[in-house]
């Protein structure tokens, strides 16, 4: 069960996170190692994209709130797509939906971020 | 009624491997998909708070895991010998989203198994830990 696959896209000024497989405590620390490469690179506009995600613990849901007041002090954020019902079920218990913006398909989180250039 | 005992090293990766076991054991016995990750999630939850909290992250320690599998419910018994749970009360999560500077990273385990799971109990007796999860099932097993 602990496959996971993190990895990086750039369009534009914004940074694509493409998270793949199970995401948990023992996978969350390459979720955070992505995180700090684009804090070091200035890099603080990010669109998480959940479309090959299976499976979100609450260890993996930290290393968001860890990071999202980095992105926003640098007016940048984070922002969710194509989330299962599923996973978006965890966010959703845990009142996510009121700190992030959630986007049926990345596009729309990108556009969102186009708006606010 | 069904028993399944397993034991694992106290690491992520071994909490990992046994959640998938269990996950195919529910999906060989009937349990809905719904109901299959809810448990898959209490479980990974309540075993990972065991490795972090209980034993410190270090692995070479025990955990058991004792399964009772009834038609119309399931119940989940984890046995461990580490540091016991200081705060026993009802899990809360409370946090103002306006407060960006204080948002939680942790203390979100026991928040959502309280919120999945239809029971539970925990207790600590002569350095052994018990914590007992009960999820009735919409979905007759078997």
């Amino acid at each position: 069960m602990a496959d996971f696959n993190v990895s990086t896209r750039e369009v534009g000024s914004v940074s694509i996170i493409d998270v793949k497989g199970y995401l948990d405590a023992h996978t969350a620390p390459d979720l955070e190692n992505e995180f700090n490469k684009l804090v070091s690179g200035k890099q603080f506009k990010v669109v998480v994209n959940f479309d090959n995600l299976k499976y979100i613990s609450s260890a993996g849901l930290g290393v968001f709130m860890a990071y999202v007041e980095t992105m926003r002090e640098n007016n940048g954020d984070i922002k969710f797509s194509n989330l299962k019902d599923d996973v978006y079920n965890i966010f959703d218990l845990l009142g996510f939906p009121v700190l992030y913006e959630f986007y049926k398909d990345e596009n729309d989180a990108l556009a969102k971020f186009k708006l606010q250039d | 009624m069904i028993k399944k005992n397993y034991t694992i090293n106290s690491d992520y990766k071994s909490v990992s491997t046994l959640v998938g076991e269990i996950k195919k054991l529910l999906e060989l016995v009937g349990a809905s998909p719904k109901e299959t990750g809810e448990i898959q999630m209490c479980l990974t939850e309540a075993l990972n708070n065991v490795v972090k909290h209980s034993y410190g992250g270090k692995p070479g320690n025990e955990i058991q895991l004792n399964i009772s599998l009834y038609k119309e419910r399931i119940e989940f018994e984890i046995l461990e010998y580490g540091l016991p749970r200081k705060n026993t009360g009802k899990p809360k999560l409370e946090y103002d989203p306006n407060d960006i500077n204080n948002l939680p990273e942790g203390g979100m385990g026991l928040f959502i198994i309280d919120k999945l799971m239809d029971s539970t109990e925990y207790s600590s007796d002569n350095g052994k830990n018990i914590f007992i999860l009960k999820k009735n099932l919409v979905k007759k097993l078997f």
